[in-house]
């Protein structure tokens, strides 16, 4: 299949990353507005044609699917022109503001049979399958409750979110720099407890001389079979993405920076050796995790993008044998209402 | 004369202004919105202009009335592709804007961090350069990224071109130089102590720079900026802990074919454990590793004749320069080598 890359930023090198290594995919082409941008893009992943112009991209290249990493306020159009000439199309988060675009490209997905899927990468990483997997063969039990909790630095040195001198785009958002993280919260929740009943969601400025309307964020999600407890923080340190999934017969705690799965359980055995067995488990766990964590650093590995790549070539294979696209458009919009109900919280 | 420069408060650029007034030129300088100028305590002629070029903004007005650019403008801060791209849509956008200008000269910095320190045994103006040369890092990426749409910019619009490539430029503020070695602990282990370091002192690199835009006749011309003092790294290594009072430990000399052995084997280790794909941190990449490291010879010659370059200040003065009223000699803090 013929893959080509719209938007040469920073996460547009995960994608071309993913490409340059997928059997039975090549790159046809790079577009970005920026000649140099798409150029080195190009010439560093091995692309064979580049471009500023996005329509040239489509009608010399000809590519069976298209990568839409551009900002999100430019997602809409590119890709209703890519669906419209007749290709897939895998759109990075979000994939629109607005509930009728959404809806529009979906429509026009399926008038010309084609896949539109937004990048939910966490949901594809080895941790939270796992988990899925456990649900679904019995022996993780039922979902009650998950807690997603990101904490980032980024009102830190340095950070792009608060240079002065190039105010980053997603300022102008609902939700501030935190709208650039909703996504991933919100389908991470959704994934375990299903489309939301309820949300209590708060809002928090802690840094009053930062520029971020808000940089902390927490939300209380009803889901149809569970909650789910939502959370960003700028100030809780060190950094970290933990999941933490309470089912009613084992409790998983898992991260995504390192490569941690540590789980308790209910045993067999005296009861009062249970936290024992546990801990000794829990113990083991951080060790691999430790170990684990250099051992993808050293090796090259996508480290914690490794649910990107899983989901492109899942993305490509359902696109070549003609299946359903490995994030369903009903899962798509029901990410999208909540993360709606979320920043209309930030409004009251 | 009139002179733009970017990156005018940035290290280079605050003595690159200084040395443009002091020979008589007026100078435009462009910062970034919220820099901070008090300190540079620049006299009311130069015209302070904020822009950031990677948001473009309004960069045409910057060139009217200019005679030469002095693009010395690159991103800094951040993980190699901030560093290249901010450094790259920066420069697109400013030759953009200079294409509408009647502007028709450029004085560009660049670095040796271009040259492939794989292939260069005596370094000089034709030394072969990297290509490709994203593994070498986002900011060897960056400049020779700058120096290719100079180039073709220089070509389409006629204009005339002159590259600087200056070697690790140091002075107050920036003593603490990566191509002396690397510190753990109270050990400061100097790698490969007997070679001549590619240095220019910031004040010297300025001089070079305010001539190269002074001189019409530099068109097409790359010259490397080296002050020639032959300075070795253990001389340097042992000035700092002498000198500054943030330096503090004992110097370890380790010759360079040991810790490049080393390096060798780490790849040799990495290469059997994950091929091509393994990831190792940039001390132990090759490339990286020799653009600091690598013992070569340096000729000056080129910028001697064309530019009829010396660097001005002698080691001894640019160390006055850059560590004044700090600590002397102290002969239980400092393991002779």
């Amino acid at each position: 299949m013929k893959a080509a890359i719209v938007g040469a930023g920073a996460i547009a090198r995960e994608h071309l990353g993913c490409l340059t290594r997928l059997e039975g995919v090549e790159l046809v082409g790079v577009c970005d507005l920026s000649p140099a941008l798409a150029e080195a893009s190009a010439e560093e992943f091995g692309a064979p044609f580049w471009t500023t112009d996005y329509e040239a991209l489509l009608a010399e290249r000809s590519p069976d699917a298209v990568h839409i990493t551009t900002p999100p306020q430019t997602h809409y159009p590119l890709a209703k022109l890519a669906l419209e000439k007749g290709c897939h199309v895998f759109v990075e988060k979000p994939i629109t503001f607005d509930p009728d675009e959404l809806a529009q490209l979906f429509a026009l997905a399926r008038e010309k049979n084609r896949l539109l899927v937004e990048d939910h990468n966490y949901r594809f990483n080895r941790p939270v399958q796992r988990i899925l997997e456990g649900i679904r063969d019995g022996s993780f039990g039922d979902v009650v409750h998950v807690d997603v909790a990101l904490h980032l630095d980024i009102l830190g040195p340095g950070s792009r979110y608060t240079d002065p001198n190039l105010p980053h785009p997603t300022l102008r958002l609902p939700g501030g720099a935190i709208s650039d993280f909703l996504t991933h919260l919100a389908y991470l929740g959704h994934v375990f407890v299903g489309p939301h009943r309820d949300v209590q969601v708060a809002w928090d400025k802690r840094s009053a001389d930062s520029p971020l309307p808000h940089d902390e964020f927490r939300a209380l999600v009803q889901g149809e079979r569970g909650t789910a407890l939502l959370a960003f923080s700028a100030h809780g340190q060190p950094d970290t993405f933990q999941l933490t999934v309470h089912g009613t017969r084992r409790r998983v705690r898992a991260s995504f920076f390192e490569p941690l799965f540590a789980t308790e359980k209910i045993r067999g055995g005296p009861r009062p050796l249970m936290p024992v067995f546990n801990g000794l488990s829990q113990a083991q766990a951080h060790t691999f995790a430790a170990l684990g964590g250099l051992w993808r650093k050293l090796s090259g590995s996508p480290m914690s993008y490794e649910g990107l790549y899983a989901l492109i070539e899942r993305f490509y294979a359902a696109c070549a044998r003609g299946e359903e696209a490995p994030i369903s458009p009903r899962d798509i919009e029901d990410v999208h209402r909540l993360i709606l109900d979320l920043v209309a919280g930030e409004a009251a | 004369m009139k002179v733009l420069v970017t990156g005018a408060n940035g290290f280079l650029g605050r003595e690159v202004v200084a040395a443009l007034l002091a020979r008589g030129h007026e100078v435009r300088a462009l910062v970034r919105p919220a820099a901070k100028l008090e300190r540079l305590d620049w006299p009311d002629e130069v015209e302070v202009q904020r822009v950031d070029l990677r948001a473009g903004g309004d960069l045409e007005a910057a060139f009217q009335g200019i005679d030469v650019l002095c693009h010395l403008a690159t991103t800094m801060v951040g993980d190699d592709f901030t560093i290249f791209s901010g450094t790259v849509l920066g420069t697109e956008r400013l030759l953009d804007a200079m294409a509408k200008s009647q502007v028709r000269r450029i004085v560009l910095c660049s670095s040796f961090s271009t040259y492939d320190w794989l292939r260069v045994e005596t370094l000089t103006e034709d030394s072969p350069t990297l290509d490709p040369p994203y593994a070498a890092g986002g900011y060897a990426a960056a400049k020779l990224w700058q120096e290719r749409l100079a180039r073709r910019a220089a070509e389409t619009n006629d204009w005339k071109l002159t590259i600087l490539r200056p070697g690790f430029i140091w002075g107050e503020g920036n003593e603490d130089l990566p191509c002396v070695g690397q510190k753990v602990g109270p050990l400061n282990f100097v790698f490969g102590p007997w070679r001549q370091l590619a240095l220019t002192h910031v004040e010297n690199c300025a001089d070079a720079f305010a001539r190269a835009v002074e001189n019409e006749e530099l068109s097409g011309e790359v010259l490397n900026v080296d002050d020639d003092h032959g300075v070795t790294a253990s001389d340097f290594a042992r000035e700092r802990l002498r000198r500054s009072s943030k330096a503090r430990g004992i110097r370890v000399p380790l010759p360079y074919m040991v810790v490049r052995l080393g390096v060798w084997a780490v790849n040799l280790v990495s290469r059997g454990l994950f091929g091509e794909r393994g990831k190792l941190p940039s001390m132990f990449v090759p490339v990286r590793f020799d653009l600091r490291y690598k013992p070569v010879k340096i000729q000056t010659k080129k910028i001697e004749q064309k530019l009829s370059w010396k660097a001005p200040l002698s080691f001894e003065a640019c160390c006055d320069r850059t560590w004044p009223r700090e600590r002397r000699p102290g002969p239980a803090r400092v393991a002779s080598s």
